[in-house]
């Protein structure tokens, strides 16, 4: 096994053992790199030299016996809208050609602080307003969509060019590519990750949660973000917690929530299949599964779009009106139709959110966790823009995507995805796991009880045949 | 006037007012996507409020214990669960939304 194929648990590890040296763990992520970036394009930039040299200063600390942390020396990859100091913030988008951070994050700075080292940013969605990240190829089929918009984190996790990486979630946007290319991804509590320094699209919305190959890697990274940040002013000042699962996988008296309506609703057959297994599985282990009833999901789409919609149009506000023209196509129209929303529509979906996490908050008096598909459907194929259900009814591929995770936004709960199998294609699916708010040991309990009791190896996914020559990525 | 009927040079005037000038090339663009948009969040008007306050300064408030997964009242592993009082039974947004979007554009807008 390659040092790049390993996961953060054994990395460290081995780090701790002093038999990886830091710099050996990260060159050999640069190497893989350098082998899959050409038909992955999952990076806006690799810090090569930069990585190096925090390889070297780790690596000394190591010969002093001076360990940081689990994420010692262990190379990560941030999404492109992620300040780090020094480097360029592009959000995928010409409109910041000329950015560079003056300071890092929050999150990077706690990320460094823990040791951990940057090899790269990873690409997004332009401004993370979409779900596709068409710069980018799947990780499994390069003739797939990578998902997004943190579709370069969650590819260069599954190809093993990074050990992991940060994402943001609006909608989905860290679950919907982790699920697309068989990775697992965390979006916490709202507030729980400091967002200062991490270019917003929707500021209710949005969260900041890690992307790894395990969820026992989740749990790794998670505790090095979490702390109180007064620069953020959603930020929760939550107790201190470790998010180590427990090595037992026993869930007995754990209460799956296995919802009646609205997630498996215009599901693939073969997602609905490979979940419902899942499900079973955690029986196995000790859970009872309970069904129960989604609230208010006539208003999921309509309080989502209430509240992104007009913010993201309130945050792109000056340079809509000076560089609009820089904008890819599909945002820009987005943006300037947003300025059109009526403030009593604003201020009907934050009325409306009030009591969609009321509802949500009594339907987890019956569960303790709710287990759904995260997403419909397997990756698209590039150019794909539409799912056409056996019912007749079209969807476009973004609704389709972000149905079944702005739930979790909007609730402000924790959601993790892990993958639960594949389709008859090869194809990853991924199952969302849903908690109450601030219980994130729980969801990654179950989740990496499951994952024990499965033989799904957590190596970086290989390549598939190359894709057609006039898949080009969309210039942005 | 309805959105319904929002016509690109209404667009236009709505967008001018905001501040944002829209060339001529822009306006049918936008208006359809503004057209859109109010379809999904107006269904947002059938709801009563009462004195429901908006979530303007997001908290995930609980009734229930958050963080370790124990109930600190019972020591339960997994805490104790109550009568359930789910909000109400809809029909989702997607089945009735994806119906009346049959056959017509789609828009993306969600992340």
């Amino acid at each position: 096994m390659q040092p790049y194929e390993m996961t953060i648990t054994g990395a460290s590890a081995e780090v701790r053992s002093r038999r990886l040296s830091p710099l050996e763990l990260v060159d050999s992520v640069l190497g893989r790199i350098e082998q899959v970036e050409p038909r992955l394009r999952a990076y806006t930039t690799v810090t090569a030299d930069r990585a190096r040299q925090a390889a070297r200063q780790a690596e000394r600390e190591a010969a002093a016996e001076r360990f940081r942390g689990p994420l010692h020396g262990i190379p990560m990859g941030l999404k492109d809208l992620i300040d780090v100091a020094g480097l360029p913030t592009t959000a995928s988008s010409q409109v910041r050609v000329d950015h560079l951070a003056a300071a890092d994050s929050a999150v990077a700075s706690r990320l460094a602080d823990a040791g951990a080292v940057l090899v790269g940013k990873t690409h997004t969605h332009e401004f993370a307003y979409g779900l596709i990240t068409p710069q980018t190829s799947n990780a499994v089929d390069h003739g797939r969509i990578a998902g997004g918009s943190s579709g370069g984190s969650a590819v260069a996790v599954a190809a093993g060019a990074a050990m992991f990486a940060l994402g943001t979630d609006t909608g989905g946007s860290i679950r919907v590519p982790a699920a697309l290319n068989g990775v697992v991804g965390l979006k916490p509590t709202y507030g729980l990750v400091p967002r200062h320094g991490v270019t917003s699209l929707s500021w209710s919305l949005d969260h900041v949660g890690p992307i790894t190959r395990t969820v026992e890697d989740a749990a790794l990274v998670l505790p090095a973000l979490v702390r109180h940040d007064p620069c953020d002013p959603a930020g929760l000042r939550a107790p201190a917690t470790s998010y180590e699962p427990h090595a037992d996988p026993d869930l007995n008296g754990l209460r799956v929530g296995v919802p009646r309506n609205y997630y498996f609703d215009r599901v693939d057959p073969e997602v609905e299949a490979a979940v419902r297994r899942a499900i079973e599985q955690l029986r196995s282990l000790g859970a009872e599964p309970v069904e129960v009833e989604i609230p208010m999901t006539r208003y999921i789409q309509a309080i989502q779009w209430g509240l992104m919609v007009p913010e993201a149009a309130s945050y792109h506000e000056r340079t809509l009106r000076s560089a609009a023209e820089l904008y890819g196509p599909d945002v820009r129209v987005l943006l300037e139709a947003g300025e059109l929303v009526l403030a009593g529509d604003y201020l009907r979906a934050q009325r409306a959110r009030t009591l969609m996490r009321e509802a949500w908050m009594r339907m987890f008096d019956q569960v303790d966790v709710i287990a759904a598909p995260t997403v419909p459907a397997t990756a698209a194929h590039v150019g794909q823009d539409a799912v056409t259900w056996p019912d007749g009814v079209t969807e476009s591929l973004a609704d389709c995507y972000v149905r079944l995770c702005a739930p979790a936004n909007i609730a402000g709960i924790p959601a993790l995805t892990l993958p639960v199998g594949r389709d008859q294609g090869g194809m990853p699916i991924g199952m969302q796991l849903m908690g109450r708010p601030l219980d994130e040991t729980t969801v990654l309990h179950v989740g990496h009880a499951y994952e024990r009791s499965t033989t799904t190896p957590a190596s970086p996914a290989e390549a598939r045949p190359e894709p057609p020559a006039d898949l080009t990525p969309t210039a942005r | 006037m309805t959105a319904t009927d929002l016509t690109p040079q209404e667009a236009a005037r709505w967008a001018l007012w905001a501040g944002l000038p829209l060339g001529h090339e822009r306006r049918a663009e936008v208006a359809a996507t503004a057209r859109h948009i109010h379809d999904v969040i107006a269904i947002l008007r059938e709801l009563d409020f009462g004195d429901t306050p908006p979530a303007a300064v997001y908290r995930p408030g609980s009734s229930t214990p958050p963080g370790t997964g124990v109930s600190p009242e019972t020591g339960d592993r997994w805490g104790t669960g109550g009568p359930s009082t789910p909000r109400d039974g809809h029909d989702g947004l997607y089945g009735s939304q994806a119906k009346a979007t049959r056959g017509r554009e789609q828009t993306d807008a969600a992340v």
